[in-house]
């Protein structure tokens, strides 16, 4: 068996209360409904019975669950023999508090007979009492004095009881004593997006640096400044006329002799594609140009028209295979 | 009319002069580029110097080459005791008894003289080399109270350089008047080195001789020709320009960033080469021109006789001297590669 901890024992000490509370509450509502099922009307004198009679006494239909702010209605019927009649101030105030109820209204409507007079007494009263727990309250009693005739007639009007629900069960304190740690909130976590966008973005530079690696004319990057990248520089910014095609010639046969590291000449290509594979597949481009730089060079024959254009398209196919992207 | 019959002249010679290096190729194994340099260096009309070892084929290379462009072989041996006079005259007692007084080899064929091959000419004394120098300037000798013109002559001349003792090295000078030297190596081949043992067609050097067509050339005619063809082939002035680099890079290599691993490149030239060695220099790259079918010259022209014409003319300091085949050789190896056709 398991010994219950301090908790439990309060728990259940708590579970116990409220069951003889709601014992004895029933034993009370009983009590209670049971007298509203009596006549309510008294007199102290004998032989009121004659004078006055309750003709209907409607209480509430519900005497559980009641809570602060609800209205309660009471309807009362009497006939009342004349000369008896139901003075108007004689009514209970309007506005009255008593132990927690508020009577809110009062209305009074008469019929006229022959020999009587019946009285519609509708008494709205409204709950104000706080309590932290369930308790049993009740609509007062009602003395109502008649008047007109020799006796001293009075009208009572029975105390009806009923279970009042608090809003807030248990004992009401301080909310500070009641506040939790609040936790704050669970953040959604954004690592792998802050990864995936660190990695998407290092793509992106990749993939930039690599076009400009492959595009660019310019010295950008530290190994874009090879021999070729340059002699395209120089040829493209050459005046395209007769007079600077030797030296855009010179310019290729510079960025040759600078790569081989020696003066390369139409004899020593199949030695520099060899010392330098990155050139093997523009092997023939290389010993053409070297057959059409001799004859421009040490014949004196002109280039055709589009000799800068071939020029340049070599130098850039070059530059590819220095940057050993061919 | 002229510019055709001129371009028909310099395409038959040069069918000529192919079929002469492929005849001679066919009994000479081993020597293609010797053979390309003697041809270059015939058509250039220029006297050669050969280097090489003994025994490796010089005198069979030349009677095959003399025998191609016909008129006559002469050869004499260069000894101490030589003296010029061997060269001009021979004497000998006659059937009668009485002295006889006949030319020598450098003048017994005349005219018809197309080879003379000095054999060892560093064993004979600088009288006999002043002499030879003089004839092979003005190729022409007056003997026996005449005159005698040898306008054909091309002189082949081989140095000892193993031996040293009894030698008298040519001087500078005197070197400077050859066109080339030419380099007569053992060939590397090892297919051909087993020919040249058990081929037994090349035990008998004069019948291989015999195998070479004579008169594939006319020698008679060279002279003319070769004046046509150096009016012929053009340099263009960027190749000038080029060429002139080189000749300053022969004189003072460090200026151009030129190394040598074995010298000190500042000590290494006394002299670099000479005008007239540059001039043949553009002399022998034209021939090399004509026979590449071009009609101007490139710096491949150049790279091909560069060594040949330009080694044996640098003068290098003596501390060097011993080792000037080596030197010269790495040195104009060095001067073709550091020197780049010029961005002018």
């Amino acid at each position: 068996m398991t010994i219950p901890s301090r908790t439990t024992w309060t728990a259940l000490l708590r579970l116990l209360t409220l069951t003889v509370l709601f014992a004895l509450g029933g034993l009370a509502t009983g009590t209670a409904l049971a007298g509203q099922t009596m006549p309510a009307v008294t007199s102290p004198e004998n032989g009121a019975d004659t004078e006055l009679r309750v003709l209907e006494l409607h209480n509430p239909k519900r005497s559980t669950g009641i809570q602060i702010g609800d209205y309660l209605e009471r309807r009362l019927q009497v006939e009342i023999a004349q000369p008896y009649q139901l003075a108007i101030s004689a009514l209970p105030l309007k506005g009255a508090n008593r132990h927690g109820i508020e009577l809110a209204d009062v209305r009074l409507e008469k019929t006229s007979a022959s020999k009587s007079t019946i009285y519609t007494l509708l008494l709205r009263y409204q709950v104000f009492a706080a309590s932290t727990s369930p308790a049993i309250l009740q609509l007062p009693a009602e003395r109502i004095a008649l008047n007109g005739g020799p006796k001293a007639l009075v009208l009572e009007v029975p105390a009806w009881h009923f279970w009042f629900s608090p809003l807030a069960a248990g004992n009401v304190g301080l909310a500070k004593t009641n506040l939790q740690p609040q936790l704050p909130p669970a953040l959604i976590s954004l690592s792998g997006h802050y990864q995936r966008l660190a990695a998407g973005l290092l793509c992106l530079l990749a993939g930039l640096a690599g076009l400009v690696y492959v595009h660019a004319d310019r010295r950008w990057l530290p190994f874009m400044g090879g021999a070729f990248a340059q002699a395209y520089r120089h040829i493209r910014r050459l005046p395209r006329t007769q007079q600077h095609q030797a030296q855009a010639l010179l310019h290729l046969h510079q960025a040759f002799d600078r790569v081989h590291g020696a003066s390369l000449f139409a004899a020593g290509v199949d030695e520099f594609v060899a010392a330098h594979p990155q050139f093997l597949s523009l092997r023939e481009d290389i010993a053409a140009f070297y057959a059409q730089s001799s004859q421009r060079l040490f014949t004196g024959q002109a280039g055709d028209p589009g000799f800068f254009d071939d020029l340049l398209t070599l130098a850039r196919r070059l530059r590819h295979c220095e940057r050993r992207l061919a | 009319m002229q510019t055709l019959v001129s371009q028909n002249q310099l395409t038959d010679w040069r069918d000529h002069a192919l079929k002469l290096e492929q005849a001679v190729q066919s009994v000479i194994v081993g020597q293609d580029k010797a053979i390309r340099h003697i041809t270059i260096a015939i058509f250039a009309r220029g006297h050669v110097l050969l280097e090489g070892g003994v025994g490796v084929g010089k005198t069979t290379l030349l009677q095959s080459i003399a025998r191609g462009i016909g008129g006559s072989y002469e050869r004499i041996e260069g000894t101490v005791d030589l003296m010029p006079n061997d060269l001009v005259y021979h004497t000998y007692l006659g059937s009668d008894g009485r002295p006889q007084i006949d030319e020598g080899p450098l003048l017994r064929s005349g005219e018809r003289l197309s080879v003379f091959f000095f054999n060892e000419i560093n064993r004979a004394r600088p009288q006999v080399h002043a002499l030879m120098l003089r004839v092979m300037a003005e190729r022409h000798l007056y003997a026996f109270k005449r005159e005698y013109r040898l306008p054909h002559m091309v002189v082949f001349a081989d140095r000892n350089q193993v031996e040293k003792n009894e030698t008298f090295e040519i001087p500078s000078a005197a070197r400077d008047r050859f066109m080339m030297e030419i380099p007569i190596h053992i060939p590397d081949d090892r297919d051909l080195r087993r020919a040249l043992m058990f081929d037994t067609r090349f035990q008998h050097a004069e019948a291989l001789t015999q195998q070479v067509p004579s008169g594939i050339l006319q020698y008679d005619q060279l002279n003319a020709f070769s004046d046509l063809l150096q009016g012929h082939i053009q340099a263009s002035e960027t190749l000038e320009e080029y060429a002139l680099d080189l000749w300053e890079a022969t004189q003072d290599p460090a200026r151009f960033g030129i190394t040598l691993d074995s010298a000190d490149i500042h000590r290494l030239v006394q002299a670099g080469a000479s005008p007239r060695g540059m001039g043949m220099l553009l002399k022998a790259a034209r021939v090399h021109a004509w026979l590449m079918d071009r009609e101007h010259v490139y710096p491949e022209d150049i790279h091909a006789v560069f060594h040949e014409i330009i080694a044996h003319r640098l003068v290098f300091q003596s501390m060097y001297e011993n080792r000037r085949t080596a030197l010269s050789r790495e040195l104009t190896s060095r001067i073709l590669a550091h020197i780049a056709v010029p961005a002018r």
